[in-house]
């Protein structure tokens, strides 16, 4: 693969990944952008998101809206890690939907395994 | 691709058509990491199967320790912020920088495994042991395999400082302290999923 037929592409198919946060190693030693603000303000919303799953476990709720809320909670909280700590939002759709279609499949299959404890459950 | 890469890793602009900036290492860590997600994807299920097949599935809040975990969560996430300033750090060549906020990370690691062992310590004086019920082994397994890889990642940590101590990733050559959060990162993301099922919903 030629570096430079690569540049091309990536100037040509992409320009929102180039200046997007994902910085190259050169950015890195010169002009890297630092991201420490918005670092600092996931770090603030995990915070508030657990204080939050705390407080909804001793609410009282019926208990298919706290674990409604708890699964909820859960999944923006392991998202934003993914999204922001991770980088997932900063790369390539090539890479984002290599690690997030797969990822599909045991909620999938979880959501079969309750349909199918249901049916028994209710129907046998 | 992995020409480009390997040259990413050492200072230089190199770009794939598919997976942009992102270097071999990085992207074979997300695939790595993909194959541990669906192990605890398994683990997770298995334990979620058994309880909803239980009739007398205990409160999880009656035997573990809900505000001390919540603590453990607290450190586990505070070193996920501090994985992502030492890499910022790296970036911007700030050798020190680099230094201090991986030194915090392995510490928030530490943090949670003592704590980890004094929840195991506790539980198992108090006689939930493994072999108790269906609750105690599936907790003990999934909190485990997560604790092991807490383990493995604080590991992991300490090599990469000392290469940093060395002198490495300080010179706009971050590859692998990149790499490296990636997997850091990875077990704050399962712990977070770990703490709602396992100990959370009731």
């Amino acid at each position: 693969m030629a570096t430079e037929a690569a540049h091309a592409h990536e100037e040509k198919k992409a320009p929102a990944a180039v200046q997007g946060a994902a910085p190259s190693a050169l950015q890195g030693a010169h002009g890297h952008t630092s991201h420490r603000a918005k670092y600092l303000k996931v770090f603030a919303a995990l915070v508030v998101l657990t204080g939050l799953e705390l407080g909804v476990v001793y609410a009282g709720l019926p208990k298919s809206t706290l674990i409604a809320l708890l699964i909820g909670l859960a999944l923006a909280k392991a998202g934003a890690v993914a999204l922001w700590f991770m980088h997932l939002a900063d790369e390539r759709r090539v890479l984002r939907l290599m690690v997030g279609f797969p990822l599909l499949f045991p909620p999938l299959y979880a959501c079969v395994l309750i349909a199918e404890s249901f049916y028994r459950s209710h129907f046998m | 691709m992995s020409e480009i890469a390997h040259e990413a890793g050492h200072g230089e602009v190199t770009v794939d058509p598919d997976f942009g900036t992102a270097s071999d290492g990085k992207v074979g860590m997300w695939i790595f990491l993909l194959t541990d997600a669906m192990s605890f994807s398994g683990l997770l299920l298995g334990y979620g199967i058994l309880r909803s097949q239980s009739h007398n599935w205990p409160n999880p809040a009656e035997r573990l320790g809900i505000p001390s975990t919540a603590v453990m969560t607290f450190a586990l996430i505070c070193s996920s912020v501090s994985m992502v300033l030492a890499l910022e750090a790296a970036k911007e060549r700030n050798r020190k920088g680099t230094i201090q906020w991986l030194c915090a990370t392995i510490f928030g690691g530490l943090f949670f495994l003592g704590g980890q062992v004094r929840e195991y310590t506790n539980l198992i004086h108090e006689g939930h042991v493994f072999s108790q019920d269906q609750f105690m082994s599936t907790f003990y397994s999934v909190t485990g395999f997560h604790g092991l890889h807490v383990f493995t990642g604080v590991t992991y940590l300490i090599i990469i400082l000392i290469r940093t101590l060395k002198g490495h990733y300080t010179n706009g050559d971050y590859n692998h302290i990149e790499i490296c959060g990636l997997f850091w990162h990875f077990v704050d993301l399962v712990w977070i999923l770990v703490f709602t099922f396992v100990y959370l919903i009731q």
